[in-house]
């Protein structure tokens, strides 16, 4: 080359790279994994179930739907769900608008949307279904003929008068899963807690008792039997300490008073050992805990008759007119409550451990949001409505907690698997819609 | 002076991005921007007001310097988690300056005192990434106009001794805008930040030639300065339902600018002639500068809201900014009487430590090369040109208050011209 080229030649080179970004983007791998068939096994958390409803939108942005869509760049198959017609499906909350009074304390206003009718229509027909998270479903319950009748989810999905245990093994062997998710366990806790310690008002419901621990740990230990007859992998998910969610923990144990911000009332629960002030210390493992739904009740203005004459007493505010037993959780409801999900959870871990089969601790992300985290810079934390992850019933993720734990079971699976499955866009999703 | 509206910028958690804090880049005096900002061991000229009040004492006579430095930049980021990308949209600015410096006294008999002033727009430009970009939630778009000022006043011990002194007086006017993630049925909501703020703080220098026309030392020290912003507007664009929690407010806003310390030494190749100028503009030389930054001050911002806003009384973010330096390698050559040349490079540290980089600063590691030449069209005017391209080098970082994990990599080019007019 003669020189004088040189300074072109230079020049040259320079504009072809002065403005190259380049960065190279990691590929999506399987790793050891094999997401080919994918199947999902859980209660309302696997199904989608948001703001105490079921819907298609909600079907269509669980955190199974959310995985299969994210095992598809590595290697992973169609996913199939007993998709609910579209519109309101079960019904769920929706938020019609905020209060906010003069203390700063803002009230929502939600209101249940009428179901769709057709949501109960049975889909039995276009199974196998890869998603087979059934709300309202509980490990104790999975050889239980009866559930059939008692819950319409179970209803809508199965052939008539199979168990979920029955459907579930029909599944898998149509199906032969190469990989599967279990999060079975969560409604035989919080059937209890949801419900003040298994109540309808005041009267004890035994549909929403807790579950013996030995039927917990035979009948998980059939489910993974099930599941992995085919030779398939999969990881377990344990159950959170739902307690710390907002159901339990958005309602003060006191109520805000008419003379200043700084005035509070007393509220009396329906306890296990009987009407009583609540009471909460920050020192105790357990405290009384005053649920959700209360918190538009409290100190609506009832008539009661005392001595023959009408008074007006404020819901929950007095020994007279105190909130019914399924709504609070009282300390000794909250402690059998909690020690219950250790020993679920304890049983949990010995039944995938038999099998080798991988455990996550779900409380290693539930912990995480309530100290408070962030996603690509949406702040997150375990409040209601502003915490960014529950949806309106203060127990189930919206759209996108679901995204964001599907990124947490990615992070899991990729260090199990030495995969690199891409993890959602989490930021995209609306979550509570206002 | 530079930091300070630096500071404006990223203190008010906009800012430059690709231009400013984060490519920190002072764009004064064509003839120092060809020379890698190196401009505190040399006098060259009026823009040595604003490089060392010291070395201005240097000039003689009248002297007026405009200059216009159009600027552009690109930051790009991958997200390796999610595999998303972006990178801001493609925007020029243009910062200009203007000095003027006068030497007392008459020619026949000048007085050791030289005066003069600055006006300058270090900043004044923005950054705007695509409105549904990854880091929505952290910025949409930046803007910041600043105006600064810069009386000074520069003593002439003698010919190989210089001192000086300037206050500074800085108008900066910022805006930023960020998604918010309250939704409706249709999309995010948006937040839109706007504040005005003066500060004010001092530069001195010291100028000497311990070996007179062959080796220049040069110290320069800008004081730190806090900034006070009253209130500024938050606007809230959310969803009806949500209007009680997002009310439009103000706030008020306090920040800490870091001051800084240059020292340069210049060796000149051809001194010891007697047509070398004293402010040495028609000499070759090679001049190093190292410079330190005092971020150590800049911790977070802390927005205090005249009214709760979603509960919260106000919003901090946190930046935990350290010290930084920058290294700067630059010479000049004198071609003829009417044409000199000139190149450098230099080194810049990061401020932003991993934790705390956002795309409003993509602040790293940056590697910068200049050019620059001056023709004299006539006896008493000079054209200047330069031309400057920087690299931002790759950075992984992992912004933890909002957990936005990224690698970046930039890239910054500013073509200047000005004129001198010497009277």
């Amino acid at each position: 080359m003669r020189t004088a080229f040189l300074p072109f030649f230079l020049v040259a080179l320079f504009l072809l790279n002065a403005c190259n970004l380049d960065i190279e983007q990691p590929e999506a791998t399987p790793g050891t994994g094999n997401f080919s068939r994918y199947m999902a096994v859980g209660s309302s958390f696997t199904a989608g179930y948001t703001g105490d409803g079921l819907t298609r939108y909600g079907q269509e942005h669980s955190y199974p739907a959310f995985l299969a869509q994210q095992f598809a760049l590595a290697g992973g198959g169609s996913f199939n769900q007993p998709l609910l017609p579209g519109g309101t499906g079960s019904g769920e909350f929706k938020l019609m608008g905020l209060s906010v009074d003069s203390c700063g304390n803002a009230l929502p206003n939600l209101v249940k949307q009428t179901p769709n009718p057709a949501w109960e229509t049975n889909v039995s027909a276009a199974a196998p279904f890869n998603n087979m998270g059934i709300p309202n479903i509980k490990v104790g319950d999975v050889n239980n003929a009866i559930m059939y009748l008692l819950n319409s989810y179970l209803k809508r999905v199965v052939p008539p008068g199979t168990t979920y245990l029955q459907a579930l093994t029909g599944a898998v062997e149509t199906i032969q899963p190469t990989y599967f998710t279990n999060w079975l366990g969560i409604t035989d806790a919080l059937g209890y807690a949801a419900t003040g310690g298994g109540y309808t008002g005041n009267t004890p419901i035994s549909l929403f008792a807790l579950t013996d621990t030995i039927t917990f740990a035979n009948n998980y230990a059939q489910i993974l039997d099930v599941l992995t007859a085919g030779g398939a992998k999969g990881m377990v998910f344990t159950i959170p300490l739902l307690t710390d969610f907002p159901f339990f923990n958005t309602v003060p144990y006191r109520a805000q008073g008419p003379d200043s911000c700084s005035h509070v009332l007393d509220i009396f629960i329906t306890a296990s050992n009987g009407i009583r002030k609540a009471t909460s210390n920050p020192n105790a493992l357990f405290n009384d805990l005053i649920l959700l739904p209360a918190a538009q009740e409290i100190g609506r203005p009832d008539t009661l008759l005392v001595n023959g004459e009408q008074v007006i007493a404020p819901y929950g505010l007095s020994a007279a007119n105190p909130l019914a037993h399924d709504l609070a959780l009282d300390r000794t409801e909250a402690q059998n409550c909690v020690l219950t999900i250790r020993a679920y959870n304890r049983a949990i871990r010995a039944a995938a451990a038999a099998r080798n089969i991988p455990v996550i601790e779900t409380d290693e992300y539930f912990a995480r949001l309530k100290k408070g985290t962030a996603f690509n810079g949406i702040p997150l934390s375990a409040a209601f409505i502003e915490g960014g992850f529950f949806g309106l019933d203060g127990i189930h993720p919206h759209d996108r907690g679901y995204a964001l734990l599907a990124n947490f079971f990615i992070q899991k699976i990729d260090s199990i698997h030495n995969a690199t499955i891409p993890q959602l866009d989490a930021t995209r999703f609306m979550g509570v819609v206002f | 002076m530079i930091r300070r509206i630096i500071l404006l910028s990223v203190l008010c958690c906009l800012g430059y991005s690709v231009y400013g804090s984060g490519f920190q880049i002072s764009l004064q005096g064509q003839p120092q921007i060809g020379l890698a900002h190196a401009g505190t061991g040399i006098t060259l000229n009026a823009a040595s007001l604003f490089y060392n009040p010291g070395a201005m004492g240097m000039l003689k006579g009248k002297q007026l310097m405009l200059g216009l430095h159009p600027i552009t930049g690109k930051a790009r980021f991958v997200q390796e988690a999610t595999g998303l990308s972006g990178q801001n949209e493609f925007g020029i600015s243009y910062p200009f300056s203007a000095y003027y410096t006068q030497r007392l006294g008459s020619a026949a008999n000048p007085s050791p005192f030289t005066i003069g002033i600055g006006i300058y727009t270090p900043f004044g430009s923005q950054i705007t990434y695509p409105n549904d970009w990854m880091g929505k939630y952290l910025v949409q778009s930046a803007s910041l106009t600043t105006v600064f000022a810069q009386p000074t006043i520069s003593y002439n011990v003698n010919d190989r001794l210089g001192v000086g002194l300037s206050f500074v007086v800085g108008w900066g006017n910022f805006n930023i805008r960020r998604a918010v993630p309250i939704f409706d049925e249709q999309t995010f909501s948006n937040a839109n930040l706007q504040a005005q703020g003066m500060g004010v703080g001092f530069t001195t220098g010291i100028y000497v030639e311990p070996w007179d026309n062959k080796l220049a030392v040069g110290v320069t020290y800008k004081s730190s300065a806090r900034v006070k912003l009253k209130n500024g507007t938050a606007d809230f664009t959310v969803p009806a339902t949500a209007e009680p929690l997002f009310p439009d407010t103000n706030f008020d806003l306090n920040v800490g600018l870091p001051d800084a310390v240059s020292l340069a030494t210049t060796y000149f190749f051809n001194g010891n002639q007697n047509h070398i100028l004293p402010d040495k503009s028609n000499a070759h030389f090679i001049t190093a500068e190292v410079e330190r930054v005092g971020w150590i001050v800049f911790k977070d911002l802390n927005f205090a809201y005249a009214q709760p806003v979603a509960g919260a009384t106000g919003m901090k973010l946190i930046r935990n900014y350290q010290n930084a330096y920058r290294f700067s390698l630059a010479g000049q050559y004198a071609v003829t009487p009417r044409f000199t040349l000139r190149a450098g490079i230099y080194y810049d540290l990061n401020a932003a430590p991993d934790c705390c980089v956002t795309p409003e600063v993509p602040d790293g590691k940056r590697v910068v090369g200049t050019t620059g030449a001056s023709f004299k069209l006539l006896s008493n005017l000079l054209l200047d040109m330069s031309f400057l391209y920087g690299r931002s080098l790759k950075r992984s970082f992992n912004n933890e208050q909002n957990n936005f994990q990224a690698t970046f990599k930039g890239y910054v080019i500013s073509p200047g011209i000005g004129i001198q007019y010497k009277f």
